[in-house]
């Protein structure tokens, strides 16, 4: 047994639309994911069933052997799967720095007391090393709102992830960030997840990405599965081609 | 744990505590009696800047204000229970205790509904306190003495214990209510109103830290009514009534929520306003009060605290100015 997460025939649609359609998809402890699909073939409805923030119509969620449809996120979070946002969820009005601090203090730190005071030097310290080791400290006395995406898009990633979950969820890393950056802000998170065997499941438009980064590729096109293999078979195959990726070398279809 | 540090809100109410009730015997009545009254709607409005910092604007912080006077009252009234610190204790817990059960399901509101639904509340127990003889009816309940721990003074020293007794009671208050504000779970209210989706993924629960909240604002409007009523000797059903709860929104305009300190400066400014504009224009007074309002929210938004920032600002450009010419 070394699956970390089960969906069964996970089902979701709103109104007419149908977002899921019964997916199955096993991930294995240690995996890096990629999922891949247009706009609207249900990728980040499956994120948002994963991390409990929907339930689904019908199916299951099975994370680490135990059924967890339909747990909301902050449990779930507590057990181990954190998630990060395509368009960063932050505390705009905060700087970068005190973003960091909350997220430590309730996720490394549950217990935090009322008798705990939140401008504490300690945690401040804390929150600057995890800043520093993405390399965004030089923003950290920044309010939130007025830095650049690619600095908010780490933030989000980082705030997630500091709890050491066992399953990340990424949804689209590295959009909004800029093309030079892109190879690097990947390169670093593989790095993060393999030291810490954490497993995770990344959205991406960017193939490149995907093909340089996952060690599996789940293709999805409306709410289904079409492919689900290494990343060189899903690309060679005809279906994701024809559906997905467009033709090779021609312009990369969305 | 940190070391600790001097905090110098704390060190600020404690001196200010200190020196308030060893010059009570030389400060006249009607300013003991005007302080009481601003103490005690400080502290409701202490409660009403805590939820206003997860961004939720109570309009039925009265209730409480209410429930901690009328407790005061009626253990008065069929007890004959004449303690001070007993009888505030006793309302404290009766507010909170309402505040508690009415917490599991007005959490789950937001912006004008969670204002709405406050206000109601508050409206459905004061029609039933005004009709209500066991609450006196309209014209309230009078409270007979009061007793501090075993003393039973009378006459003017009886107004003395009563005001040293409300600005003790109020300084611990404001202290803890600094302490809930600085922690961690303070900082957690503030960003509820930022984004409560994030919050919720780590691993916080925005419902029951809203529910923590409302539940120390009505401890806090307990207390508040519970001073008031000692201060006056009587309580009425118009300490639920909607102005009541405006008042308390009032003072939290005036003063800004920068800090703790901020609702006691308001409430005191707000009952000094008060007075000068009733004894000024007997007829004309609200106006006043509704032209300051008006001044505050055009020129001032973050209300009166916002002046000393302005201030500090200023002598700061000002010593950088004569620096530069210096050299």
């Amino acid at each position: 047994m070394t699956d970390l997460l089960a969906c069964v025939g996970v089902q979701k649609h709103f109104g007419d639309f149908v977002a899921t359609k019964g997916i199955d998809l096993t991930i294995d402890c240690g995996e890096i994911v990629g999922i891949i699909g247009a706009n609207g073939a249900g990728k980040t409805t499956l994120l948002n069933i994963i991390s409990g923030y929907l339930r689904p119509d019908a199916g299951k969620i099975i994370f680490q052997g135990a059924d967890v449809t339909g747990t909301p996120p902050r449990i779930l979070v507590r057990r181990g799967i954190a998630r990060s946002f395509q368009i960063p969820q932050l505390f705009t009005r905060s700087t970068a720095l005190q973003n960091m601090m909350l997220a430590l203090s309730l996720l490394v730190e549950p217990t935090s007391s009322i008798m705990q005071t939140f401008e504490d030097a300690r945690l401040a310290g804390d929150a600057r090393h995890v800043l520093a080791s993405y390399g965004i400290d030089q923003h950290a006395d920044m309010v939130v709102g007025l830095v650049p995406q690619g600095v908010r898009k780490l933030l989000d990633i980082a705030m997630a992830t500091c709890a050491h979950p066992k399953l990340v969820l990424l949804d689209e890393p590295t959009s909004g960030v800029s093309s030079e950056e892109k190879h690097g802000l990947m390169q670093r998170l593989v790095e993060r997840f393999t030291a810490a065997s954490t497993t995770a499941v990344f959205i991406e438009h960017d193939m490149d990405i995907v093909r340089q980064y996952s060690s599996r590729v789940v293709a999805l096109c409306d709410g289904e599965i079409i492919a689900d293999a290494s990343a060189d078979d899903v690309f060679a195959d005809a279906g994701v081609i024809q559906r997905i990726t467009g033709q090779p070398k021609s312009a990369r279809a969305t | 744990m940190s070391r600790p540090r001097a905090d110098w809100t704390i060190v600020a109410i404690v001196v200010i505590a200190l020196a308030l009730s060893l010059a009570a015997a030389f400060i006249p009545g009607w300013i003991r009696y005007v302080s009481q009254n601003a103490l005690a709607a400080a502290l409701a409005s202490i409660g009403v800047m805590i939820l206003l910092r997860a961004g939720l604007l109570s309009f039925g912080q009265g209730l409480f204000y209410f429930l901690g006077a009328y407790a005061v009252a009626l253990l008065n009234k069929h007890f004959a229970v004449t303690d001070a610190a007993v009888t505030v204790m006793i309302g404290a817990v009766c507010a909170g205790a309402v505040a508690s059960v009415l917490g599991f399901f007005i959490a789950s509101y937001r912006g004008i509904f969670f204002s709405m639904l406050t206000l109601a509340i508050s409206m459905v127990v004061y029609g039933i306190a005004t009709k209500l003889s066991f609450f006196g009816g309209s014209d309230g309940l009078n409270i007979g003495t009061l007793s501090f721990f075993g003393y039973r003074p009378r006459g003017a020293e009886l107004q003395i214990m009563s005001f040293r007794f409300c600005i003790w009671t109020s300084a611990l208050c404001g202290v803890g209510a600094h302490i809930f504000l600085r922690s961690r779970l303070g900082k957690v209210l503030e960003a509820i109103e930022d984004n409560e989706i994030r919050l919720e993924y780590l691993g916080r629960s925005v419902r029951d830290t809203i529910h923590i909240a409302y539940a120390a604002a009505g401890v806090l409007a307990g207390i508040g009514g519970a001073l008031a009523g000692q201060a006056a000797r009587h309580v009425d059903p118009s300490f639920a009534y909607w102005t009541t709860a405006g008042d308390f929104i009032f003072v939290v305009l005036l003063s800004g929520q920068a800090s703790v300190l901020s609702p006691f400066a308001g409430s005191f400014t707000l009952e000094v306003l008060r007075t000068f504009a009733s004894a000024l224009f007997p007829n004309e007074w609200q106006l006043a009060l509704g032209a300051t309002m008006l001044a505050i929210v055009l020129f001032l938004p973050s209300g009166l605290g916002h002046l000393v920032v302005l201030i500090v600002r200023a002598f700061k450009r000002r010593a950088e100015a004569r620096e530069v010419i210096e050299q």
